[in-house]
């Protein structure tokens, strides 16, 4: 230790008595400004606001309590009631049953792409095409697996218990979030457990079931599109009206049903009206 | 944890029975809130005051309703219950900063402004005599130096408290209190005038 480092150490040392209030010699003004600066302290407490004089007469409640703690991280932006009851519910859901729902709500998001009216065709037909691509995909799949639930989730005595929990407790947010839940009172997650499968099955077939309905609706519309097509001009065209090469490049339809697009547009118009 | 001393020493009174008004608190019980803000509220004041804020009580009122009604989340003694409640107080006054769009600073002192009421008359015009002082030698120092003496002194607080509070190293805590009394040590050998 050097000289000065054993300087320091006194300087700390006497800095630390000092603000601590303890005199220090050779100091009386610091001492004294250190007096004044804690005397700021011993003043009366300051009158309180209405609400917290109120709370300090008639305390608070403890639900009250945790409603505040609750409240304070929660409610950042108020949600709906059922905005807030499908949050809930999807996140107290399973991985199988999570990856089920995402995949409807994007079937369902295409499905609309391709069959609202006020989407332009050059949306709309690509997204048509996918979708009816995929939905035979789909329905194929379900006509082989027997019913809609074989794809989705496998409630079956084999699989572990332990799987459910494992994914349970990150995705629900809070214990207050379910009060009263089955099973929930012995610290266990049975309830939970016994719940899942039902509500995972169901919306899985409630999302697969809207994707169909939407599908089938946009193959129909598909359908009498190319056919009013077809009876315009004779063939359907391929490709974006846009495209400033059409009328050279393509002038009847080239891609038509022969799943030759011609330039590779119009793909997957091929593809669908091919199948 | 500190053995109660004289009442001079401190800026914060050590309570004796805290773990027992801190469970009180939490079961909501008025008179438990009270012996806490008795305990506290007049140290924050003086630090919100220090720091320049205006509406010094409206701050205190804001940091105990924050406190009062988060104390599920703490956990600790009376040290760390001290340090939790500046901790508060210091974003709220980081946050009076940021709406009134400045940087930190001393509000001048207006003696006719300080409607504060004082045990007699006599102590009083003493004792504001010596606080116009000390704010007016405050505002010498620069903020982070305000933060660390101010949070030492009338909070009561460790370096390494202190350290927490501020979110800096306790040696960057060591030094910034160092150059703080350096500084004001220097002011009052220039000045030459006795507080």
């Amino acid at each position: 230790m050097s000289p000065h480092d054993d300087d320091q150490d006194v300087q700390r040392f006497s800095d630390d008595r000092l603000l601590a209030g303890e005199p220090v010699s050779g100091e009386p003004e610091l001492v004294a400004f250190v007096a004044d600066l804690r005397a700021m302290a011993r003043v009366p407490a300051p009158a309180p606001r209405a609400d917290l004089a109120a709370l300090l007469r008639d305390g608070l409640p403890r639900t009250q309590v945790q409603e505040a703690v609750a409240g304070q991280d929660a409610v950042v932006v108020p949600l709906a009631g059922r905005a807030r009851r499908g949050l809930r519910y999807a996140a107290g859901l399973g991985l199988a049953a999570k990856l089920t729902l995402g995949a409807g709500v994007a079937a369902a998001s295409v499905t609309g792409a391709a069959t609202i009216d006020a989407v332009p065709d050059v949306l709309q037909r690509p997204a048509g095409a996918l979708v009816d691509g995929v939905v035979d995909l789909v329905t194929r799949g379900d006509r082989q697996g027997e019913g809609p639930e074989a794809p989705v989730q496998d409630p079956g005595p084999e699989v572990p218990a332990t799987e459910v929990p494992e994914d349970q407790p990150t995705s629900t947010p809070t214990p207050t979030d379910r009060p009263g839940e089955p099973g929930d009172e012995d610290g266990s997650e049975s309830g939970l457990e016994r719940d899942l499968p039902d509500e995972a099955d169901d919306a899985a077939r409630e999302a697969r079931e809207e994707a169909r309905q939407r599908a089938e609706d946009a193959r129909e519309r598909a359908e009498e599109r190319r056919q009013d097509g077809s009876e315009d001009r004779g063939t359907p065209t391929d490709r974006p009206t846009q495209t400033p090469r059409a009328p050279q490049g393509d002038p009847g339809g080239a891609g038509d049903g022969q799943g030759n697009g011609g330039k590779g547009s119009g793909a997957g118009d091929t593809k669908g009206s091919g199948s | 944890m500190r053995a109660p001393g004289p009442p001079f020493r401190h800026a914060v009174r050590v309570l004796e029975d805290f773990d027992e008004v801190l469970a009180r608190a939490r079961a909501g019980a008025p008179d438990a809130f009270g012996a806490l803000f008795g305990d506290l509220s007049g140290p924050v004041a003086a630090y919100a005051r220090s720091k320049g804020v205006r509406d010094a009580d409206d701050l205190v009122s804001d940091v105990f309703m924050a406190v009062f009604t988060t104390l599920d989340r703490f956990e600790g003694g009376q040290g760390q219950f001290r340090s939790w409640v500046f901790t508060i107080a210091h974003r709220r006054v980081v946050d009076e900063w940021r709406r009134a769009g400045r940087s930190p600073a001393v509000t001048e002192y207006e003696a006719e402004d300080d409607t504060r009421t004082t045990p007699s008359a006599e102590s009083g015009a003493l004792q504001r005599l010596g606080e116009e002082r000390v704010l007016e030698l405050l505002s010498s120092l620069t903020p982070e130096q305000r933060e660390v003496l101010t949070l030492r002194v009338l909070a009561d607080l460790t370096v390494e408290q202190v350290a927490e509070v501020v979110g800096r190293r306790p040696g960057a805590v060591k030094a910034l209190q160092r150059r703080a009394l350096a500084a004001v040590r220097k002011a009052l050998v220039q000045e030459g005038v006795p507080l």
